[in-house]
C-alpha cells in the first residue's frame, strides 16, 4: 500500500466559509460522521454549541448559563465537522519543559513537526494552569446572522488548574477557504464536563499526541442553501472568529 | 432554430425546449429540477486528485501513484505525467497520454505515474444536445447557465463533432525542472479541422483555486483516440454534453520532501497564464 505510516485520513463535512456566512443546518448525523473519524472538532445544527471527539465519543459545549457538556446521540445533526481515525505517527514529541501559553505551544509544536504543506490532527492530555474557551449559542432560524455577528454573543469560560484535553488540526493556508488555516483545538476537561473552542491556554504537563495526514476527504451539503450561499470569506471575518479579537 | 434534449436522471421526465433565439441559449428550467429533491448525495460520487495545482505550477513533476492505482478512483479524468510528459485524457476508463510531437494519442501503461491527476467515477446527471456553433468561451457561458450551483464540483463528458479544436501539450521536462509558467512558454500547439471527439473535464468552485483549476478545464481526445491534448480553443458544430454533480472530493499529497516547503498560494495569475485562458 502507499503512504505507509500515514494511515490517517481527515474527513471534513461542508467548508468553514459556509459555516462563516451562516449555513449551520447540515445533514450529516453524528452516527454517521462517528464512521469516518473518533477524534475532531465541529458544530451542531441551529450552531448550537462546539463539538468535540474524543476517542470515539462525541460532545457538546453548549454556550450561554450553561456550561455543562453533554453526550450527542447519534441521530443529531451537523453542519460543519472534521474528523480523523487517529493514529499517531510522529513518535518521540517530548512534553515542553516550561509552562506554554498557546502561541508558545503552537511555536514548540511548529519547531518540532517543521509542518509545511501536509496536514497533521493532535490529540494532547495533561494539566493547564488556565484554559480559556468559548461556545456559541443556539440560533432559532431558519435564517440566520452571520457567524462574526454570533460570535458577539458567544459565551467565554476561563477554568483554571484543570485536567483535559485538546484535540484539534493544523491546515496550510492554501486551505483557508475549506477549513481553518493553522492551528484548531477543542478543549475538553478530563472529568468530561468543561470544554469549547480554545482562545487561550496556560500549560502544565502536557502529552502530545500527532499525526501527519496526506489524505482529505470533504463532502459539501446537498442543500440548496448551500447551492446558492456566495461562500466568499474574508480573512479578517474568518480571524475574528476563530481567534476572538473582536472583544471590547 | 435550436434543440435541446435534456434528460434529467434525477427527476426522469424528458423535456424538449424549443428555443427560438440568436444568442447564447439559455435553458428555461428552474435550479430546484436540475437539483432533484434529493439531500446530500455523499457516497461514491468522488472527485479524486493527488496533489494540488500550484504544486504542479511550482514544478513538482514528479508523482508517487500509478496510472494502475489511479484507475481504482474513477472512468473520467485529466492529469498529465511524471516529468511533465504530455497531457493526460482518461475517458470510458481507458487511459491516453497526448504527447507533446503532433498531438499524438497513445495508450497509457499501468505503471506509469503521475504528478498530478483528477478523476471520476462518471455518472451522468444530466445532458443536453447541442446542435448550434458554439466556440469555447460560448461553451462555458452556456454550461454556466445550466449548472445549478457555483458551490459544488462538476465533471463533463461532451461527445461532440468540431470544426476546429487547438489543444497543446508539453515535451517532458530534464531536472532541474522549471516552474510550470516556464516549462509551458515551448508548449507545442496542434489544430485540427473538422474533427470528432470528446472534451472531458471538470468545473471546480472559486474556494478551490489554490488546489484545482477554478472554473473549467477540459482536455481533447479524438474519436478515434490519435489526437488530442489540453484544450485551449475550440467550435463545436454538435454535441452531446452529458454532466455529473459531485459533492464528494478526495485528495492525496505528494510524499516528496520538496512539497513540505512550497509557497502553494496566489497563483491565480500564474494560473490563467499557463492554462490558456
Amino acid at each position: 500500500m502507499r503512504h505507509e505510516g500515514y494511515k490517517n485520513k481527515i474527513f471534513q463535512y461542508s467548508t468553514i466559509n459556509a459555516l462563516v456566512v451562516g449555513i449551520y443546518d447540515g445533514n450529516l448525523t453524528i452516527g454517521e460522521l462517528g464512521g469516518y473519524g473518533n477524534l475532531g472538532l465541529g458544530t451542531f445544527n441551529h450552531l448550537d454549541g462546539e463539538m468535540v471527539a474524543l476517542d470515539g465519543e462525541f460532545y457538546k459545549v453548549k454556550a450561554a448559563d450553561d456550561p455543562d457538556v453533554v453526550r450527542v446521540p447519534d441521530d443529531e445533526k451537523l453542519p460543519f465537522a472534521v474528523v480523523t481515525h487517529f493514529i499517531p505517527n510522529i513518535p518521540g514529541i517530548c512534553p515542553p519543559r516550561k509552562s506554554l501559553n498557546f502561541k508558545e505551544l503552537q511555536d514548540y509544536i511548529d519547531g518540532i513537526l517543521n509542518p509545511g504543506n501536509v496536514f497533521y490532527a493532535f490529540r494532547m492530555e495533561g494539566n493547564f494552569k488556565y484554559v480559556k474557551t468559548r461556545s456559541v449559542p443556539y440560533q432559532e432560524g431558519p435564517t440566520y446572522p452571520e457567524l462574526s455577528k454570533v460570535v458577539e454573543h458567544q459565551t467565554e469560560y476561563t477554568f483554571e488548574n484543570i485536567e483535559g484535553y485538546l484535540v484539534g488540526f493544523r491546515f496550510p493556508f492554501y486551505m483557508k477557504d475549506i477549513n481553518v488555516p493553522g492551528y484548531h483545538f477543542h478543549f475538553l476537561s478530563q472529568d468530561k464536563t468543561r470544554g469549547g473552542h480554545l482562545f487561550e491556554c496556560r500549560t502544565g504537563r502536557l502529552e502530545i499526541e500527532a499525526a501527519r495526514v496526506l489524505e482529505f476527504r470533504m463532502i459539501l451539503p446537498g442543500s440548496e442553501e448551500f447551492k446558492e450561499t456566495d461562500l466568499t470569506v474574508t480573512e479578517e471575518e474568518l480571524e475574528i472568529i476563530e481567534k476572538g479579537k473582536q472583544k471590547k | 432554430m435550436i434543440i435541446f434534449n435534456l434528460k434529467f436522471h434525477i427527476l426522469k421526465p424528458v423535456l424538449i425546449i424549443l428555443f427560438v433565439v440568436s444568442v447564447i441559449p439559455v435553458p428555461a428550467f428552474s435550479k430546484q429540477e436540475v437539483s432533484g429533491g434529493k439531500a446530500d448525495k455523499r457516497q461514491g460520487d468522488v472527485v479524486f486528485q493527488n496533489s494540488l495545482i500550484n504544486a504542479l505550477l511550482e514544478g513538482l513533476y514528479d508523482g508517487d501513484i500509478t496510472i494502475d492505482q489511479l484507475r481504482q478512483y474513477g472512468t473520467l479524468g485529466l492529469g498529465t505525467f511524471n516529468r511533465l510528459d504530455g497531457e493526460m485524457v482518461v475517458i470510458d476508463g481507458e487511459f491516453y497520454k497526448i504527447k507533446a510531437v503532433k498531438g499524438l494519442a497513445y495508450p497509457v501503461s499501468g505503471s506509469e505515474k503521475t504528478p498530478f491527476s483528477v478523476i471520476t467515477n462518471f455518472k451522468t446527471d444530466f445532458s443536453t444536445t447541442l446542435s448550434n456553433k458554439l466556440d469555447l468561451e460560448q461553451l462555458q457561458t452556456y454550461l454556466t447557465r445550466l449548472l445549478p450551483s457555483k458551490n459544488i464540483i462538476y465533471a463533463f463528458r461532451i461527445e461532440g463533432h468540431f470544426s476546429s479544436v487547438k489543444t497543446r501539450s508539453v515535451p517532458p521536462q530534464k531536472k532541474p525542472y522549471p516552474r510550470l509558467v516556464e516549462a509551458a512558454k515551448n508548449q507545442p500547439v496542434f489544430e485540427f479541422k473538422n474533427i470528432s471527439g470528446y472534451l472531458v473535464g471538470f468545473w471546480f468552485p472559486a474556494y478551490m483555486k489554490d488546489i484545482n483549476v477554478p472554473g473549467y478545464h477540459f482536455h481533447f481526445l479524438s474519436k478515434d483516440k490519435k489526437r488530442g491534448g489540453h484544450l485551449l480553443a475550440c467550435r463545436i458544430l454538435t454535441a452531446k454534453i452529458d454532466v455529473h454533480q459531485l459533492y464528494g472530493f478526495k485528495i492525496i499529497l505528494p510524499k516528496a520532501k520538496e512539497f513540505l516547503e512550497m509557497n502553494l498560494e496566489g497563483k491565480a495569475s500564474e494560473l490563467e497564464t499557463v492554462e490558456g485562458k
